[in-house]
């Protein structure tokens, strides 16, 4: 029989947890000038490494 | 009908069409070895069809791909919007190259990638570029082996536009710019053909060396070319892709290589002649 201390206890542990997935779900690339960038294997989302402000390239088709 | 093939390497296109006045226009632009007859044996990459949907001289034509439509067009159009209908053809259906929206010429074994949005001059930079002897691999598609990173070329003619038509002309007094066509959705369209140095190695490939973001300034009196971050260069040129989403991790590794082995700057000019200087000094 599930209790609530036992919901609690995985809705507490769920943010560690998610952060781990998020960690092993990354590509990153270090360029030779010192600059980086990072893939999102989850939502295929790519943003500049260590960046203070979010630039990503959001996936969305284009055409011409 | 009078089905005809381009085997413009990479790909080959079957263009299925009842318009003989569309395969003559385009022996103006292409080598006739390129224009062929359709070859029951052969599997082509892709099917064009350019046909007039319903009887009578005055209906347009539509220009479609199996199911999916591009655009309709009079006549007098045809041309332009056949090779826009082909650069959207592969742009939205090919996925065994990473392609880039740019334009990419080569010297000494080098590749130049010119990433760049419509406006920035990326078209007018790049037939100057081949007029003095860079070879062209593509002024639209920039076509990434996702396998060992060198860049195929894609051979076709130089889309120009407008004031551009006029000013190549006035450069290179023997430049061949062919079927010139007014009132486009692009206003005036003419189409610069490719060197024979370019047709020569037309499915030669090679290795990419710069990638520089041009942007044309009018206002600027001296050229500046800035150094840009490889980060920054990585993400405007996934942004000016047109399949990095579709390839996804594939997409990011076989980028991140490309990026990893060249040079990135931003350029700012005004002056035509200040450019070539700078990117002959380059090699």
């Amino acid at each position: 029989m599930v209790t609530l201390s036992d919901v609690l206890s995985v809705c507490q542990s769920y943010p560690q947890w998610l952060q781990q997935q998020h960690e092993t779900a990354l590509l990153q690339t270090r360029f030779n000038d010192g600059s980086s960038v990072v893939f999102s294997l989850l939502t295929h989302e790519t943003s500049i490494a260590g960046s203070a402000e979010v630039e990503s390239v959001q996936t969305e088709a284009k055409s011409i | 009908m009078t089905d005809f093939a381009i085997n413009t390497a990479p790909f080959s296109v079957l263009v299925s069409s009842r318009s003989p006045a569309l395969r003559k226009a385009l022996t103006e632009l292409y080598p006739p070895s390129l224009l062929s007859e359709v070859d029951d044996s052969t599997i082509y990459d892709f099917t064009l069809d350019v046909r007039r949907r319903w009887a009578g001289w005055g209906r347009p034509f539509h220009v479609s791909s199996g199911q999916q439509h591009f655009r309709m067009t009079d006549k007098a159009q045809l041309v332009p919007v056949f090779e826009w209908g082909l650069n959207w053809c592969i742009a939205s259906y090919q996925h065994q190259y990473l392609a880039i929206h740019a334009a990419v010429l080569e010297r000494d074994g080098k590749a130049l990638i010119l990433p760049a949005p419509p406006g920035s001059g990326k078209s007018t930079l790049c037939a100057v570029l081949m007029q003095e002897g860079w070879r062209l691999l593509s002024d639209e598609m920039c076509l990434i082996d996702l396998s060992n990173g060198v860049i195929w070329p894609y051979v076709r003619p130089v889309s120009l536009k407008n004031q551009s038509i006029a000013l190549i002309k006035q450069w290179y007094p023997d430049a061949r710019v062919r079927q010139v066509t007014v009132g486009t959705t692009k206003g005036t369209v003419g189409y610069l053909l490719p060197s024979e140095l370019s047709w020569q190695a037309y499915q030669q490939p090679a290795k990419a060396a710069w990638v520089v973001f041009p942007q044309y300034q009018p206002e600027q009196t001296e050229l500046m070319l800035t150094p840009l971050p490889k980060a920054d260069a990585f993400m405007h040129l996934a942004y000016n892709s047109f399949n990095y989403n579709v390839l996804a991790e594939e997409g990011f590794t076989a980028l991140s290589a490309l990026v990893q082995q060249c040079v990135t700057y931003r350029l700012e000019y005004a002056d035509i002649n200040q450019v070539i200087r700078e990117l002959n000094a380059l090699c």
